[in-house]
Order: structure tokens, then sequence, then C-alpha cells
């Protein structure tokens, strides 16, 4: 009875959250590669209403698309992905359609998707990433991009650009002359103080920062001695890197003053509180959609009851993170 | 597809380590349950946010009450865990998915199993038999060791298999597809159906007759199962290492030609 009550409570408290000129209805957005182009979520969440009501692609208040290329990519040979303790590596390899379909067939359905849409580019090199934002400036209207910085700039030797402070201004900055868009600079986590990055990528020109991409992680076959994946290494997701990432945000707050969408390991109320305390204004979902397809859901449910004991508004929440306060005793 | 759970009914311990799990899909499917398609299941306790979902094919299916079975052997971290859900437990799930098998027209068949790659080939036999009266099946089945040719299942199936084991503890001493030369020989197969570890069907595209197709049902690990991650994508001959296919979504059936077993490991 008391249940109920404060649950009606809680319905009144708005996850509403802005990055720019994106409103979205719910600080939860599913991340890029882990949601392909929307359809299959839509698809799933709309069959699955008598399981659990209220369930849909809304939830999200916005997905980022599967990274977008020039060209089509076919990706990295098999076994692709393989499960570590709480989490998932993979070597994927950016498959993806390329620009051309995505214009001709994936565009035009994702207005109708239901949620707000991030397009996710990549490129091989700086050049690559300005004509990609140009076309789709020029022949969309999608809000906002968010740069996979974590991929080979083959121009640097193969090294990644978020992984070069010279590589990841020059491609932020190319960008940043061809479109207006809100710009989201997703940084790779394996850097040694990625606050410097950070700053680096918000001088260049980015309105925001994804906070992080996958670790690189490994896992060798005993029996065979040979990687479990197709490739030696691979992107390491999923809870396992949760506390790792949570230092990354605290850092990046702390360096600048941009809006910051964490993502690593998010699947229940209690990880995307921490993400927001710490001070990231969205959380992205990937892995935690495998490891609860309905985490979406549960989580905006959980917030707003944290919400509404707690007395206070989703801004007040974020970067509510008090480092310095004792412990008692 | 869709999100619901399966309601554990009973786990049933066929031999040590073999177990068959039934429960009710709840709520009912909207779509039919095919052999071959499978469901997405979460195994680990209620609660528990840190493991990934298994694949497992349909064993069997009653459309009237909703009850699921599948046939799994405890190999690892997911089926020691599937092997603890008890009556009761509610298990999310995602079913029913991918693409079955095809079966229209096709009365004279072989089917080929490996180890637990038995269970979608018992539920196409069933479905087969049920379809098409004059129905003639050739039943292989071939696992490591005697044991896991688990006896009781293909007898609630009423199918008598030809067996092997490598290690000759039941049936023909070696593989099982020792035995499919002679088979092929007796009669006028209009379809192969196969299920089984990689190396099994890597011999199987070797053995037989140009023009006799052959639908096999693959594993390969999967992130989502459905058809987000690219995490299943598999190699076929002709595709120039684009991988343009899902097992999760264009498979797990697929044309045996099609697959690079090569690039398959
Ligand atoms: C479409 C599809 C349908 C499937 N249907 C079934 C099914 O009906 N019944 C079933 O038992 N499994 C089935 N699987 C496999 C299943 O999803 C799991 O991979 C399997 O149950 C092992 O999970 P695990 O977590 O216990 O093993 P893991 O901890 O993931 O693996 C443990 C070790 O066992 C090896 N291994 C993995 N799978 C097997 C296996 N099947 N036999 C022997 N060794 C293995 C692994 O390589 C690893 O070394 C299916 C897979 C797919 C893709
Ligand atoms: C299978 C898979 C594919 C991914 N593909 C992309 C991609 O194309 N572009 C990108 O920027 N990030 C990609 N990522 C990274 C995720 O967007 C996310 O940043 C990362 O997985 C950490 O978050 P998580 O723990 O919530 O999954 C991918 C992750 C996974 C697991
Ligand atoms: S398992 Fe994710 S696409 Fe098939």
């Amino acid at each position: 009875m008391g249940g109920s009550s404060a649950a009606q409570t809680a319905e009144g408290f708005s996850l509403e959250v802005s990055l720019g000129p994106l409103r979205l209805s719910s600080p939860l957005i599913g991340a890029s590669g882990c949601v392909a182009f929307g359809e299959e979520y839509r698809r799933l969440y709309e069959n699955s209403r008598q399981a659990m009501e209220g369930s849909s692609i809304a939830q999200l208040g916005a997905i980022v698309t599967k990274a977008v290329s020039l060209k089509p990519r076919g990706g990295n040979p098999p076994p692709r992905v393989a499960e570590t303790p709480a989490g998932l590596l993979n070597s994927i390899g950016l498959q993806n359609p390329g620009l051309d379909h995505f214009l001709a067939e994936l565009a035009p359905r994702l207005s109708q998707l239901g949620t707000k849409v991030i397009v996710n580019l990549v490129g091989d090199t700086a050049q690559e990433f300005a004509e990609l934002a140009s076309i789709l400036s020029q022949k969309t209207d999608f809000p906002a991009f968010e740069l996979d910085l974590s991929c080979p700039n083959v121009e640097e030797g193969g090294r990644s650009f978020a992984m070069s402070l010279p590589s990841l201004r020059e491609v932020i900055s190319r960008v940043r002359q061809v479109t207006d868009r809100f710009l989201i600079a997703k940084l790779a986590p394996n850097v040694c103080d990625i606050g410097e990055f950070a700053q680096a990528a918000v001088e260049a020109g980015a309105d925001a920062l994804t906070v992080a991409n996958t670790w690189i992680g490994m896992v060798v076959d005993v029996e065979r001695r040979t990687s479990r994946i197709g490739r030696t290494t691979g992107g390491v997701s999923g809870p396992a890197i949760r506390p790792l990432t949570m230092a990354l945000v605290h850092r990046v707050r702390q360096a600048v003053r941009v809006p910051i969408l964490a993502s690593g390991g998010a699947v229940r109320t209690q990880d995307v509180l921490e993400y927001l305390i710490v001070g990231a204004s969205a959380v992205q979902i990937g892995t935690g959609l495998w490891i609860d397809p309905m985490c979406p859901l549960k989580i905006n449910r959980g917030l707003r009851e944290y919400l509404a004991r707690h007395r206070m508004s989703l801004g007040e929440l974020i970067g509510s993170f008090q480092a310095e306060v004792s412990r008692g005793g | 597809m869709q999100y619901g759970f399966f309601q554990v009914l009973r786990q049933v311990e066929l031999a040590p380590e073999h177990f068959v799990i039934w429960g009710r899909l709840t709520p009912p499917p909207h779509q039919p349950i095919l052999p071959g398609s499978f469901l997405h299941l979460k195994v680990d306790p209620p609660g528990d946010y840190r493991m990934l979902w298994r694949p497992y094919s349909f064993l069997d299916y009653q459309p009237d009450t909703h009850q699921a079975a599948i046939y799994y052997r405890v190999v690892g971290e997911g089926t020691g865990q599937l092997c603890q859900r008890r009556e009761g437990e509610l298990l999310p799930a995602i079913y029913p998915l991918g693409t079955p098998f095809t079966h229209e027209g096709v009365s004279r068949a072989i089917m080929v199993a490996g180890g637990v790659g038995v269970a979608p080939l018992l539920m196409l036999y069933d479905r087969m038999r049920h379809s098409s009266p004059q129905l003639r099946v050739e039943f292989l089945f071939g696992a490591r060791s005697g044991r896991d040719l688990v006896p009781g299942l293909l007898e609630e199936f009423g199918v008598v298999a030809r067996m092997a084991s490598e290690d000759g503890t039941l049936g023909h001493r070696g593989y099982i597809t020792d035995l499919l030369p002679e088979v092929l020989e007796q009669g006028e197969w209009q379809m192969v159906y196969a299920c089984g570890p990689n190396p099994m069907l890597s011999a199987l595209a070797d053995l037989l007759p140009e023009g006799l197709p052959c639908q096999v049902s693959l594993e390969l690990p999967m992130a989502c199962a459905i058809g987000v991650c690219n995490g299943c994508n598999l190699p076929l001959r002709s595709d120039g290492g684009r991988y343009p296919r899902r097992l999760c979504v264009e498979g797990p059936v697929m044309d045996l030609r099609e697959v690079d077993f090569a690039a398959l490991v």
C-alpha cells in the first residue's frame, strides 16, 4: 500500500534531460553497436508488452546507431565474441552497410523509430570522418553525431585516434569545420590521463564526450593456445569494466564542463545512479541489454523511485558526488 | 520474437550431466515454435545481472499447453547454472528466434546428429512424422562416448538410430559420418538434416554427393541472439570475407554448402 503511493509520487518525477539540442525523455541511451539501427529492439519491446507493461523503445531516451563508415565493412573473422567474468570480449570489426545504404535504406526508417537517434561515425582517416559528417549534415537532419575515435588511424600506423592527442585534435577539428550538429567525441579508456584527452577534445570543438569505449582485452583458449576470439585482442564491455569506467567519468568531470555520456557496464538502477552522481548527464547501455533486455524500463522506474525518495530532481542528482564528505565515526 | 519467461516445470536427468528441462512459455508465443528455431535464456539466478544469456534449440514444444523442452549437457558455466534452476522459477527468455528447418515435400531424409545437436533433429523428426505419413528417415547419432548417446531420449521420440561413439562404448567405434556412405546407397534421399560439432558438419560437407541438399543447424557464441551485435556472423564460401549472414537471424539453419568451415575453426 505504501509502495503504490510511493510509486504514484515517483511517476511525477521527470527523467527529462537535455544534451545540446537533444531533449531526451530519459537519460538512458542505447550504445553504439549494441542496438544496431534500432529496429530489432523496437520490435522486441513492442511484442513484449504482455510480459512487461510499458515495454517500448521509448524507454531509451535515444539510441546511438552502429558505426557508419563511407564504404561498407565486413568485419572480423569468427568467433567474434567470448564471455569474460561479468563481461564480454568482442572483435566485431565495425561491420556496417556503409554510408550509401545508410542514407537510402536506414535513415528514412530511423525517423519513425520512436526515439531520438544519434549517428555514430567511423573512418580510417580524419578526412573520412569529415567527409561523412559533411554528407550526413547535408542529407539528413539527425541532430547529433558521435565520433567513434577508438578505431585505428591508418595515417598514424593504425594507432587509434583516441590514443594520440594530435590525431584526436585533428579529427575533431576537421569534423567541427564541416558541421554544426551536436558533436559527441567518444573517448577510449586505455590512455594515461583521460582528463588530457577530454580537454583536447573539447578545445578541438567537441560539444560532449562519451566516456568511454570498450577496454582492450584478451582471453586465451589454453587447449588450442590461441585467442578465444578471431583476433588476438578485442574490446571488453559489461559490468566487469564498470568501476574502471566510473573512475574515468569522475576524472573527465573534473577536467571539462561539457556534458558526459557514460558508457561501461550499466545494467541496474544502481549503476546508472552512480554514473549520474559522478557527473554524467546520460548513461549509455550496451552489453547490459543482453544481460537484462528489460533493464531500461526497470532503471527508469528505479530512477523515479530514487528521486521521489530523496526528493530531488534529476538535474540536482547529476554531479552531486561529494568527494570529501566525512564517513562519520 | 518476444520477451517472456520460461517457467520451469521440471528437470529430468537422463544420464549424468545430461538434462532435459521443461518449462512453460509465459506469455504464450505469438509465433509458432518450429524445429530449428531456438530461444535465448537467462540461466543464472534471478537478481544476478552479470552473465550473458545462452541460446538453446527447442527439443519439443506442445502448443496446447505452451510447454517447451530443451536438451542440454553440462559443459561449462552457463549449463552449470541452468542445471540448478528449479520448478517454479521464472527464467527470462526471448522466443522464438532464428530461421527454422524447412521440410515441405520432404518424405525421405537422412538426419545426422552429433551430441546435443540431436535436439532440433528430434523435434524435426516428430513434426515430419505427423505431417508426412510415408516418411522414411534414417537417423544417425554419434557422440564421443556411449554415455552421451542417451537412449531414453530417442525412445521418447520413437526414433531408432544408427549410433557411433568415438570410444566404441556404444554402436560403431568411430565417427558417425563413417556410417554415411552405406546409408546414402540405400535410397533415393531428398534431403539431409544435420546438427552437431563443426568438425562433423565439415566432414559431412565432404561426403555428400552433389545434388543432395543439406540443411545444418550451426552454433557460434551469441551475445544478443536478436541480430543487433553482429557477433555471430558466419563465414560463407562465396562472401569474400564480408560475413553478411547473422547466425541468430538468417540461421541457425543454413545450407551446408554455403558455409566456409575452414574459416569456422
Ligand atoms: C542456435 C543454438 C542452439 C543451441 N542449442 C543447444 C542445445 O539444444 N543444447 C545444448 O546443450 N547447447 C546448445 N547450444 C549451445 C549453448 O548455447 C551453450 O553454448 C552450451 O550449453 C554451453 O554453455 P556453457 O555456458 O555451459 O559453456 P561455456 O562455459 O560457454 O563453455 C565451456 C566449454 O565447453 C565448450 N562447449 C561449449 N558448448 C559445448 C557443447 N555444446 N558441447 C561440448 N562442449 C561445449 C566451450 O567451448 C568451452 O570450452 C546452442 C547454441 C546455439 C547457437
Ligand atoms: C558487440 C559490440 C559492438 C560495438 N560496436 C561499437 C561501434 O560500432 N562503435 C562504437 O563507438 N562503440 C561500439 N561498441 C562499444 C559500446 O558502444 C560501449 O561503449 C561499450 O560496449 C561499453 O559499454 P557497455 O559495457 O554498456 O557495453 C560496441 C560494443 C559491443 C559490445
Ligand atoms: S548474436 Fe548478436 S547478431 Fe547474432
